[in-house]
């Protein structure tokens, strides 16, 4: 086996004039969760539908569990397992045909795995395709991928219409087959649930992937948010690394460097400054940063 | 009718080109045939023998429909193409509708739509009305065109109102069958196949009886006889009029009764719960082609069995009143080619008319390949560990084989009824040859819509303009006396018809190496292409 279930260099994918996926690097470990996180048209599918040989690239080199994912589509499939963020089923087909018939294709499922999905899940599969919901219909593709036992999950916004109850037990099943050392690749766009279950991050933009790294990691690039009840600012404003400092009705707030901590802290300390704070950045914000700004400005690899 | 106004420009927005084309195609078809009438028919004695020897063949009135004055170039059109139109007119209407309607509804656009401020009906209103208006343009157009075609101005009414009218009542029949079925295929099948296809097929039955008071009333209860019995150029019958405008009545109010009862997205009956889990046999990319395809299948195989038995009866009436008339086997000759034998020219222009019909059930089982696609559900299929190769074939080994196996059944059928009256079992033998030798025509028409969608699934719509030209061409266009190159220009075209025509096998076996090579390179495309998402 391979350290890494995913590697891709440099891969290019262009459909017509417009370009999906610009030069776009990552690499997904094998055992990782992985969140894979970007805005609407970003390319997490394009990319995912590249790995899943759907879709034949036009540059670059794409890697999955040790294989080529165009050439050897078929045996790899057998080893993974595929959520679209978009499901459309059968409407002549029952539910629990449908995780069967995909589930068969893919060389077979657990039965009690299926069982107690459904159970969990909530999902009554004795139901026509037509007569789903968007939520159920999504609970019948991820029972039909979870209920086999696959290295590597590719999941592309798994949990687009389930309740937060279900939104819960997905995250659950997750956790338990990171414990069993399955693969995960989740694109999303609730960054709770990506803070909660993701291991390491990357963030794609214009069909580059700017940011990756462990959530630790990535808040090390920016800056953290303190706040302070202090008298005497000049002893911040000269430190190197202090941004945006205001101080209204004796409350003194600003944003540091990660760098520029200690010597803030200490400056703090200095100034006998009480009731300080101090807020790491949030996904939310690492990702806003990203998608507000108007051209990618850092690719930090 | 709150609402109706938008909905109504949203229909006309998203179906005009529909509509346009077919209008255009159809509407100049008569005044087309009417410039050709003088060739058709000499004058003098001869034209009028020609004329009488036509009104009286059975084969030709099954096909086309009672004739009464074929003495003048209108009346003449009207039997020869009017009925034939009127039946394309009524294809356009049913799937007009159900395109404006069902279709939208099924694909969860018609709820948005009916989210604003807009009455519950009003989406089928303006389908229907849509479909309304585009019979009467085409039945103004085409009274307009052979008013200018030919003298008349009581026939060009007559005409119009016919083609009009029968288009009208399968506007009613579609907005009633996409009330009750919750999938707009479904709805098709049953306006297309089942009713239209019936009354067609039921229309040709009775017309090519020995004529019979008895016959002269069942034709009353032939509604694709309705326009031909208001006697166009033949001192028309106003009146006959009120039963198409009176079962599009009926059947309209019906449809907004039903759509009155029903809930958005769904059919009459309540959906049923299903199994658990599927049983053995689905399982694989062919088991889920045979479920999802088995319904299309079954159907198809019993329509055309029945078809089949039910021309084979035509063709004893066929064999008792005629003797050997050049001019009527010239007529059959231009629909059958280079027949000798009236009652082989019989069953060998009925088995091109079916080597079309069948061909288009394999190119709508093949369809189901690009809509699973871009339904989003070839995706999941894919994502397993299925092969594009595996997933392809799936549907496309079906689509060839349903026509082939459909078309030599038919061979071996259609003489049952003649072998069981007279003995002549040889015919079953030498049909079911016949059969066999038109398959590379339709193994022609399969490939190159595999080679499209291997390659440019979105032009999947031209294998329809190849199977659209097959029909007309022998329908049609044989009236025109065109190069002879021109047409046999089609997939049946170059193929032998026996027993008339000896055996070819130059081009028997270039059709099929041509057909086999264009579904290995279809299949190439496919396995090499990008497969869309939702």
């Amino acid at each position: 086996m391979t350290t890494n279930a995913i590697e891709i260099s440099g891969l290019v994918k262009r459909f017509g004039s417009t370009v999906a996926l610009d030069d776009l690097t990552m690499t997904v470990p094998t055992g990782q969760v992985h969140g894979f996180l970007g805005p609407n048209g970003a390319g997490k599918s394009t990319t995912i539908r590249v790995l899943l040989g759907l879709l034949r690239a036009d540059g670059g080199r794409a890697t999955l569990l040790g294989g080529d994912p165009w050439h050897d589509a078929a045996t790899l499939h057998r080893r993974l397992a595929y959520v679209p963020g978009d499901v459309n089923l059968w409407p002549n087909l029952t539910g629990g045909e449908a995780i069967d018939v995909i589930g068969r294709a893919r060389g077979g499922l657990d039965k009690a795995k299926r069982a107690s999905l459904i159970e969990r899940f909530d999902l009554d599969p004795k139901k026509k395709g037509r007569a789903y919901s968007k939520g159920n219909r999504q609970k019948v593709a991820l029972i039909a991928a979870l209920a086999s036992d696959v290295e590597l999950l590719l999941l592309d916004e798994p949990t687009s219409g389930l309740d937060p109850l279900m939104e819960k037990v997905f995250s659950d099943v997750i956790v338990s087959e990171r414990k069993e050392n399955t693969t995960v690749l989740l694109s999303s766009h609730i960054l709770s649930e990506v803070e909660r279950l993701c291991d390491h991050v990357s963030i794609i933009r214009a069909g580059k992937i700017v940011e990756t790294g462990t959530l630790d990691q990535l808040r090390h690039l920016h800056r953290t948010r303190l706040t302070a009840t202090m008298t005497d600012l000049s002893i911040l404003s000269r430190l190197d690394g202090v941004h945006d400092l205001v101080s209204e009705n004796g409350r003194t707030t600003f944003e540091a460097d990660d760098d520029a901590m200690p010597p803030v802290l200490a400056a703090l300390a200095r100034a006998g400054a009480s009731g300080v704070t101090a807020t790491p950045p949030s996904l939310e914000e690492l990702f806003l940063s990203h998608y507000a700004a108007p051209t990618p400005e850092k690719a930090l690899v | 009718m709150t609402g109706f106004g938008s909905a109504w420009r949203l229909a006309f927005r998203r179906n005009r080109m529909f509509y346009l084309w077919w209008i255009l195609g159809l509407s100049v078809l008569m005044p087309m045939t009417v410039t050709k009438y003088h060739d058709l028919v000499p004058a003098g004695e001869s034209g009028q023998l020609v004329l009488a020897q036509l009104a009286g063949n059975p084969t030709m009135l099954a096909l086309l429909g009672p004739a009464f004055d074929l003495g003048n170039a209108g009346g003449f059109t009207f039997w020869r193409v009017g009925t034939f139109t009127a039946a394309a007119v009524a294809m356009m209407a049913a799937l007009g509708v159900i395109r404006a309607t069902r279709a939208e509804e099924e694909e969860g656009r018609a709820e948005l739509v009916r989210a604003g401020a807009m009455a519950r009906s009003v989406p089928l209103a303006a389908g229907v009305a849509l479909g309304l208006a585009a019979c009467l343009v085409l039945g103004l157009a085409s009274a307009l065109m052979m008013l200018a075609a030919t003298p008349g101005v009581g026939g060009a009414m007559a005409t119009g109102l016919g083609l009009a009218l029968t288009g009208t009542m399968f506007v009613g029949v579609a907005a009633v069958w996409a009330q009750v079925f919750p999938s707009a295929r479904t709805a098709r099948v049953w306006s297309l196949g089942i009713v239209l296809g019936g009354l067609y097929l039921a229309r040709a039955m009775v017309d090519a009886s020995p004529p019979s008071a008895t016959v002269d009333a069942w034709r009353w209860a032939m509604p694709m006889d309705w326009a031909a019995l208001a006697r166009p150029y033949a001192s028309e019958r106003w009146w006959v009029f009120l039963l198409p405008l009176a079962v599009t009545v009926v059947l309209v109010g019906l449809a907004f009764w039903l759509e009155s009862v029903r809930d958005l997205g769904a059919g009459l009956r309540a959906a049923t719960s299903g199994v658990a889990t599927a049983s053995p046999s689905l399982s694989g990319s062919a088991g889920l082609s045979w479920r999802l395809l088995r319904v299309s299948i079954i159907g198809w195989t019993v329509g055309i069995l029945v078809t089949a038995v039910g021309m084979g009866s035509m063709s004893l009436s066929v064999d008792s009143m005629f003797t050997d008339q050049p001019q009527i086997t010239e007529m059959l000759r231009k629909l059958a080619g280079g027949t000798q034998a009236i009652n082989d020219a019989f069953f060998v222009a009925m088995l091109s008319i079916v080597a079309t019909i069948v061909t288009m059930a394999g190119v709508m089982l093949l369809s189901r390949l690009r809509s699973e696609e871009t339904d989003g559900r070839a995706e999941v299929m894919l994502a397993t560990s299925t092969t594009r190769w595996r997933y392809a074939l799936s549907t496309l080994v079906p689509a060839i084989l349903l026509p082939v196996v459909l078309l030599v059944l038919t061979g071996a059928s259609m003489p049952i009824l003649q072998a069981l009256n007279d003995g002549s079992a040889s015919l079953v033998g030498s049909l079911t040859k016949a059969a066999l030798v038109l398959t590379p025509g339709i193994l022609l028409v399969l490939g190159f819509a595999m080679l499209l969608v291997g390659w440019k699934p979105r032009w999947y719509g031209l294998v329809w303009a190849v199977i659209g030209w097959s029909m007309l061409a022998s329908w049609v266009f044989a009236l025109f006396n065109p190069p002879d190159w021109l047409l046999k220009l089609q997939p049946w075209g170059y193929l032998p018809h026996l027993p008339s025509d000896p055996m070819r096998w130059g081009a028997f076996s270039i059709e099929l190496v041509a057909g086999l090579a264009m579904v290995a390179l279809g299949l190439l495309g496919y396995r090499r292409r990008d497969i869309a998402g939702r």
